[in-house]
């Protein structure tokens, strides 16, 4: 056992999240934070994009901002992930290089902080397992979305776990066609994402979920949580990453 | 301009756009939900792709030159596929 900083539960803009974890990055590889553990929501609700994405094949941008959802590109590979306030919690994990859990190897490093995820799952109720390259999965229905970087030697890890699923609001914010948005393909969907809520077949609070979380983490990975705060540095930091990257459109039009 | 889209069997998914010159790669841009790392590499394949005669043994091996400069790792798609993915672009 040993300790992490442990950032609860926070709700911020799409924006602020991806700054947030990039400040916090900053701030270990130099030394000036211990490793970190976050919680966060998104308000209003997001899509994120993978850094290699191209924004305009991915998001209906217009639709976005018609109706309040933001679009921000993320500093990890992956997919386009729509970011519900109401229907998920995403988390990330910050650590240095020369920290126990660091490990080279991508996909064994993926598999070893999804088990936090899945023993969280477990906790609720849910048994899942980790699906290459960076998905969790149950019941062969993906359930939870992971995507790692590496830079100024350390490993930041964030991911999704679905509470709940709003396939009509994702439909309209990803892109897809018109006419694609049948009842057949929303079918199509659920045969392949779930959501605790479903699989549990019950109202499951976010606060259950978090405290799962919470437990989950703690005990797959074996960590004593240390509740924190951002340090003054770090969120001056992330202000300013907020307002000069990840709300720029030179950064999230960049591809 | 040439676009190609493809879905690597248990891998990720590639976009190709492609402008070609006397044979060889005039412009070039890769998105999609693949992993690259260091990502910042992949600037640098398109970049140094350019002017690359469309050979799949060509393209790989200058993919494998940027790769290794950066000691790269590709995940969801590697670096055969990502040849094949810009030849069947060219020719498509």
């Amino acid at each position: 056992m040993d300790e992490i900083r442990f950032l609860d539960l926070e709700v911020h803009s799409a924006y602020e999240n991806m700054a947030i974890d990039e400040a916090v990055l900053g701030s270990i590889a130099k030394g000036k934070s211990p490793p970190t553990l976050r919680f966060y929501r998104w308000r209003p609700s997001a899509v994120s994009i993978g850094i290699f994405q191209s924004l305009s094949d991915e998001v209906d941008t217009v639709y976005c901002s018609k109706t309040g959802v933001d679009y921000v590109r993320r500093l990890t590979g992956g997919g386009a992930v729509y970011h519900d306030y109401e229907g998920e919690i995403t988390y990330s994990i910050i650590i240095p290089k020369d920290h126990r859990l660091y490990e080279d190897d991508i996909l064994k490093s993926y598999r070893q902080i999804c088990k936090g995820i899945i023993r969280s799952l477990q906790i609720l109720g849910i048994d899942a397992e980790f699906k290459p390259i960076n998905d969790v999965v149950t019941n062969g229905r993906k359930i939870s979305g992971n995507a790692q970087t590496r830079r100024q030697s350390c490993l930041l890890q964030h991911g999704t776990t679905l509470l709940d699923l709003d396939v009509a609001t994702m439909f309209s914010v990803l892109r897809v066609s018109e006419e694609k948005i049948s009842d057949k393909m929303i079918a199509g969907v659920h045969d392949r994402v779930t959501s605790v809520r479903r699989e549990l077949q019950s109202q499951t609070g976010i606060e259950e979920m978090r405290d799962a979380l919470e437990q989950g983490f703690s005990e797959a990975l074996n960590f004593d949580f240390i509740t924190g705060a951002l340090t003054r540095e770090e969120w001056e930091t992330a202000q300013r990453l907020s307002e000069e990257k990840y709300s720029s459109s030179e950064w999230n039009e960049s591809r | 301009m040439k676009t190609g889209e493809y879905k690597i069997p248990g891998g990720k998914l590639v976009r190709i756009e492609l402008d070609v010159k006397e044979q060889k790669i005039d412009s070039i841009k890769i998105t999609g939900d693949f992993f690259l790392h260091p990502e910042r590499a992949l600037e640098q394949i398109e970049l140094q792709l350019l002017g690359t005669p469309l050979g799949k043994k060509k393209l790989e091996d200058k993919l494998n030159a940027v790769l290794e400069q950066f000691n790269a790792q590709l995940l969801g798609v590697n670096k055969a596929q990502l040849a094949e993915c810009i030849m069947s672009t060219a020719q498509g």
